[in-house]
């Protein structure tokens, strides 16, 4: 086996453990909030006591486990074995459905929608979540570095003086915030340029294919807009600092003496070595854009993974959440990995090991 | 026609909060093809700022300017971007102190070569980067093609970095402090090689340097900078064992590889001075034993002594009695 195959082999393995310190840590979190699934389904924390139907509320509690000790519903949802009144019989199941559980590849169903399973939803989710994501990195990267490169080398120039100021403030801008204050300025309240809510229009489902992408593109101008820009700020003033400081280094002298022109020095010494340590940050972003989802999609109202992530928080749906911060861990360490290699494969100096 | 690179009023300085800093003040400066010209002084005498405004170039934050600058008998302009791409590395060379940042730690030592061969002339073939870097002395230059610079030692890079300042055939080379972070014997391994490029192939070496013993070695020529301007000039031996500026007298005297290794070296007591070249008078007289009244109220200029002997400072050339 090559040594690059033997690298990534082991950082897989040791990605199981971390994983499952992963899934025992959510767990943990999600029952120390106040609630469960059940409370909510027979009518939330304020409800009249009387009118809830205290046997078919057991029952309930009972069959999903809700009232088993926390160590009994982890082993339960991380399998292979369903622990529940309908599992395995070794258990003290009736047998019905003895098999269930991560191991055994089953994220379950909700607990307030019984007829959804998660991971059929969450397939569905993704596939608005997926390709928005890929569209913010490219533009996070397209266009933040060569911003950032551009600012670098007009520097001090009164245009690069007031996109600095301007990408800071973008920079410092809250997701949420420039969401809203989109939404009001180009949305109905304001301009009314473009749509602020949803995914399509009311009637796209009978319009003609070219008119529903068109349809679908206008929706996520504006939430992706609202999750691009201050990253993308974050990302230029990176790449501006990073080429600033190579373009004080002795081999971009020397190339200068030699008679090189600006242009070659750029291309040929600076900018490779500016941002070969910046493509690390690639494979970083994935994850970090999970979490700024579940902000854009909660304000634009994006039936994505953020969104089903932020409601299933909200409903106590535990199988829900778990699944998708496990998702998110999953993504976070396949991302290191790939900037990893990346990195190996770009810069000669660095072995992955 | 003469064929020297000769330079008139060269002026260099920084930008600083309270406005611009001299760090070169109006030097005169000759390098004749196929001689060594050396130039010593203490850190942040404005040596190495000299030595890149001689090809134009100044680190960030800086500006130069010369009143003139002559290259084999043709005036050239400083400000024109194209004639300093034809006067950078096709007629005057950069070599610069050994550093982890002083070759792209991206690219290998033939792509370096081909790099620097390919800003004089497209097709470089590997014929010419092995023959340059026998130039500079590697004996088996093939073993070297594909190693990426953190792979060779602070010589091996240093050699390196020569064989690229050479590739694009130029007839004037800059050294600034070559033999800076280098230890003794590839110090003079250096030296060695910058002298046989004088004497074999005519090139006409700057060295700037610390290291009193590589000047001598090198031969040539040597200027004394103290704050920017140059205090004392002669034949690089000849000035060394017979000095006349205090400063001369006091950089020897500080020297630690001198005999016999028994004498308590000497230091000078106070610090260079900042910003001196704003202020009347000899910039040294704050430090200098001789110093008198007049040297505190007008700056002394560089007179000749002796054919090739020149002096800047009063005391010393009445001293030495016309």
């Amino acid at each position: 086996m090559s040594r690059l195959a033997r690298a990534v082999l082991r950082r897989l393995l040791v990605l199981l453990p971390t994983l499952l310190g992963i899934t025992l840590l959510t767990f943990a979190l999600l029952h120390l909030l106040p609630g469960d699934g059940a409370a909510l389904r027979f009518g939330g924390e304020g409800a009249d006591p009387g009118a809830v139907d205290a046997a078919a509320f057991e029952r309930f509690r009972a069959e999903h486990l809700l009232d088993a000790p926390l160590w009994r519903q982890y082993l339960d949802y991380l399998g292979p074995f369903d622990l529940s009144p309908r599992g395995h019989a070794w258990f003290g199941g009736s047998g019905e459905q003895p098999w269930g559980g991560l191991l055994a590849g089953d994220l379950g169903r909700e607990l307030l929608r019984p007829s959804v399973g998660i991971a059929g939803e969450l397939a569905q989710r993704l596939a608005i979540t997926v390709p928005m994501s890929l569209a913010a990195a490219a533009l996070i990267f397209g266009i933040g570095w060569p911003l950032g490169v551009l600012l670098a080398v007009r520097r001090g120039t009164a245009i690069a003086r007031t996109l600095e100021v301007l990408l800071f403030a973008l920079y410092a801008l809250p997701t949420f915030w420039l969401g809203m204050a989109l939404q009001s300025l180009l949305g109905g309240g304001g301009l009314g340029w473009l749509p602020v809510v949803g995914l399509h229009g009311r009637d796209a489902d009978s319009a003609a294919p070219l008119h529903y992408a068109l349809d679908t593109l206008a929706h996520a101008v504006l939430p992706l807009v609202a999750l691009v820009a201050p990253s993308l700020a974050y990302v230029a003033r990176q790449a501006r600092s990073s080429v600033l400081e190579v373009l004080d280094a002795d081999f971009v002298l020397c190339a200068r003496a030699r008679g090189s022109s600006e242009r070659q020095v750029l291309w040929r010494h600076v900018v490779p070595n500016a941002l070969t340590p910046l493509v690390t940050l690639v494979g970083q972003t994935l994850p970090w854009l999970v979490g700024g989802w579940v902000v854009i999609e909660t304000v634009f109202e994006l039936p994505g993974m953020g969104k089903y992530a932020y409601d299933g928080l909200m409903r106590r749906e535990y199988g829900v959440v778990a699944a998708c911060v496990l998702l998110s861990a999953l993504l976070t360490a396949l991302g290191h990995l790939a900037s990893d290699l990346a990195q190996a494969w770009i810069d000669p100096r660095v072995r992955l090991d | 026609m003469s064929e020297a690179l000769e330079v008139r009023g060269l002026r260099v300085s920084y930008a600083t909060r309270s406005g611009w800093r001299g760090a070169v003040a109006g030097v005169d400066l000759r390098l004749e093809r196929g001689a060594a010209h050396s130039i010593v002084g203490e850190s942040g005498c404005g040596k190495s700022s000299l030595a890149l405004a001689l090809l134009g170039l100044v680190r960030t934050g800086g500006r130069r300017e010369a009143a003139s600058y002559t290259l084999d008998g043709r005036a050239w302009s400083l400000e024109r971007p194209e004639t300093l791409r034809e006067l950078r590395g096709r007629r005057v060379g950069l070599l610069l102190q050994e550093s982890a940042q002083a070759l792209d730690p991206r690219l290998s030592v033939e792509r370096h070569l081909r790099a620097a061969l390919g800003a004089a002339r497209e097709g470089a073939g590997r014929e010419r980067v092995l023959e340059l870097l026998a130039r500079v002395g590697f004996d088996a230059p093939v073993d070297l093609l594909a190693r990426l610079p953190h792979e060779l030692s602070g010589g091996m890079r240093q050699r390196v970095q020569l064989a690229c300042a050479l590739a694009t055939g130029p007839s004037y080379l800059i050294a600034d402090e070559p033999t800076a972070s280098l230890d003794a014997l590839l110090a003079r391994r250096i030296v060695t090689l910058l002298a046989s490029l004088v004497e074999r192939e005519r090139l006409g070496v700057l060295m700037v340097t610390h290291d009193l013993a590589a000047a001598a070695e090198l031969g040539g020529a040597l200027s004394v900078m103290y704050a920017g301007t140059v205090v004392e000039r002669g034949p690089a031996r000849e000035l060394l064992l017979a000095p006349r500026h205090p400063y001369t007298e006091a950089l020897i005297a500080a020297c630690a590889a001198r005999e016999p290794f028994d004498e308590p070296l000497r230091g000078l007591p106070g610090a260079a001075p900042q910003g001196a070249l704003e202020r009347d008078g000899c910039a040294f007289a704050a430090r200098c034993p001789l110093a008198r009244g007049a040297c505190r109220s007008s700056r002394p200029t560089l007179l000749k002594l002796a054919p090739g002997r020149e002096l800047a400072c009063p005391p010393r050339a009445e001293g030495a009695g016309r």
